[in-house]
């Protein structure tokens, strides 16, 4: 264990040059991570919110490992809504590991959210205690198509204008269950006809990120969100105005994926969307979530 | 196989449900008093299984609280009612909010997470009773992982580094990783953390298990970061598939369980804002886990 650590090198942050994201060299996330590599991780992911590990080889418990640098292992979306496992998901995958993928074997996926688009969301802000850092790890990549795109939400409120973030001061949003990220909506909900009243936590539009103790933009997802004790057109209208602006191309990152990559992004201060790719391509990645505390 | 009891007038029938955990026990009118040797009948059954569903019952709460205590002493809550009130010593079980109606928002979310019951106290719970009152057309399964399995699954390596270790249990922790609102200052003082041993002997047939879950935080003498780590592994190790057994629930269920060895948890697979799902719960203290 020693030798091991005098061996390691100290690891090479490489800013992408966006607004966000970084690639990080010299870690092998199979291999045990000592504390001052950890440390050093840890900053570079709170200065840059994204980082990419490429060409890394992780079986499943090496990838639960390589996630709990970042945080206490957390369920996938299903699991944290209390609806148990994935139904794609094979017995042999501990429930912590998520599987996502267009990949049919037998008829049925075996994993989740298809070959369609993903909009633009932060995962699993619909629940009371959103989990913290999202690690994807890419086993199998279409020829094009499937990138992820980031967005720094630091950024976003820096910019906001005065006016928008006077309207938002002390005010909370809804941030819906009902629907994934693909438009889809979840089988255990109906169908949401009034915003005002839909199922989902409320949380400050405004939040302070734990550990760097910046504040930043928080809105989750944009379907069925709602702003409470505004008349929904209101609502909508500011919604609108708060979602044009923060998804604007200056604060975007876009990702495109080589097998072998792990891409870990901080889900408190970032949101991420999906373009779409040839369903009749094949794309696999394992994602694993580590724990967050309730915004505020 | 079935097993055929004949305790004077009693006649019932104990068939296993899974290889994992769980029996049923069928003939058996819970709600009325019973010999002692029925009562050993049944904590043989319960020795051998974990987890018994007592089919066909309709219980009182009296009648409830009567049965639990033929078990041991009665355990009370920490936890509130929807309304704010301290849970009486039946405490109800259900998705029904503060005016009474199904809701998708909880008043807890603890009993989504893998846990044992009151593994927050000196001495935690040793039989959990579940009484199923109204339950949704499908769906509100329990599932229990069987802790026994879940040790001799392990390495020898795995279980010589545990064995001396003892892991942090706390109400506040429950809170904070089940993803509930904060513990009140009264609430932690009232429940200040509480230590127990990782692998803990069960008292009846001597056998070891891991005793874990979403009450834990740490491990006491090692570095946070190094514990949650060690919790975080045995956690995934413990809950896969293998050691599971789904409790599928039916009208008129009472389930004793076993919190000594089990870790159990509750799946909101219905519509929790359309059906209701009320089960009345009695809890027996155990002992110091050792």
């Amino acid at each position: 264990m020693s030798l091991q650590e005098s061996d390691e090198k100290m690891i090479e942050v490489i800013p992408t040059g966006a607004m966000l994201g970084a690639e990080i060299r010299g870690v092998d996330g199979s291999r045990p991570i000592p504390s001052e590599t950890r440390q050093a991780i840890l900053d570079a992911w709170h200065q840059d919110l994204v980082l990419l590990f490429r060409d890394q080889q992780l079986d499943i418990e090496a990838h639960l490992n390589f996630a709990s640098v970042f945080g206490d292992l957390d369920l996938p979306a299903q699991g944290l809504l209390g609806l148990g496992r994935e139904r794609h998901m094979p017995d042999e995958i501990p429930e912590q590991v998520n599987i996502i993928s267009n990949i049919e074997e037998n008829g049925k996926p075996i994993g989740a959210l298809g070959a369609d688009e993903a909009r633009w969301h932060t995962d699993s802000s619909f629940v009371e205690r959103p989990i913290g850092a999202s690690v994807l790890y890419a086993l199998e990549v279409p020829p094009q198509g499937g990138n992820t795109s980031f967005l720094n939400m630091y950024a976003a409120l820096e910019d906001l204008p005065p006016d928008l973030r006077r309207r938002i001061d002390g005010r909370r949003a809804l941030h819906s269950c009902v629907y994934s990220s693909n438009g889809e909506r979840r089988p255990e909900f109906e169908n949401v006809t009034d915003v005002s009243k839909g199922p989902g936590p409320l949380h400050p539009l405004i939040r302070t990120h734990p550990a760097t103790g910046r504040q930043c933009l928080f809105l989750g997802r944009r379907l069925k969100s709602y702003i409470p004790d505004l008349p929904v057109e209101e609502s909508e209208e500011l919604l609108d105005a708060l979602w044009a602006h923060a998804t604007q191309p200056k604060y975007v990152w876009e990702h495109a994926w080589r097998p072998g990559d792990v891409v870990v992004w901080d889900n408190r201060c970032t949101m991420h969307h999906r373009k779409p790719f040839d369903p009749a391509s094949r794309r696999r990645m394992h994602k694993v979530h580590t724990m967050g505390e309730i915004p505020a | 196989m079935a097993q055929q009891n004949r305790v004077e007038e009693a006649a019932f029938t104990i068939n296993p449900l899974s290889d994992v955990a769980g029996a049923e026990v069928v003939g058996l009118d819970m709600s009325q008093p019973f010999d002692d040797a029925v009562l050993n009948a049944v904590i043989d059954a319960f020795q051998d299984h974990h987890v018994l569903a007592f089919r066909d019952q309709d219980l009182s709460e009296d009648q409830q609280l009567a049965l639990t205590k033929r078990f041991g002493e009665l355990d009370g809550h920490v936890s509130r009612t929807a309304k704010g009130k301290k849970s009486p010593k039946v405490h109800l079980v259900c998705n029904l909010d503060a005016d009474g109606n199904p809701s998708g928002a909880p008043a807890t979310f603890g009993s989504f997470y893998w846990h044992t019951d009151k593994s927050y106290h000196d001495i935690p719970s040793f039989a959990t009773f579940l009484h199923a009152r109204e339950l949704p057309p499908a769906g509100g399964d329990t599932e229990f992982a069987n802790m026994l399995m879940a040790y001799d699954g392990l390495d020898e390596a795995t279980r010589e580094r545990i064995a001396p270790l003892r892991a942090v249990h706390s109400w506040e922790a429950n809170r904070r990783n089940s993803g509930n609102r904060p513990a009140t200052e009264e609430e932690k003082l009232e429940k200040p953390p509480v230590s127990h041993p990782i692998v803990r002997t069960h008292p009846d047939r001597g056998r070891k298990s891991l005793y874990l879950g979403i009450h834990t935080s740490h491990v006491e003498g090692m570095p946070v970061e190094d514990g949650e780590r060690l919790l975080n592994e045995l956690h995934v190790h413990a809950t896969q598939r293998r050691f599971v057994y789904v409790h599928e629930w039916r009208p008129g269920d009472l389930v004793m369980w076993d919190n000594r060895c089990l870790l159990h948890r509750v799946i909101g697979n219905y519509d929790m804002n359309r059906y209701r799902r009320v089960l009345h719960r009695t809890v027996v203290k155990g002992v110091v886990p050792v």
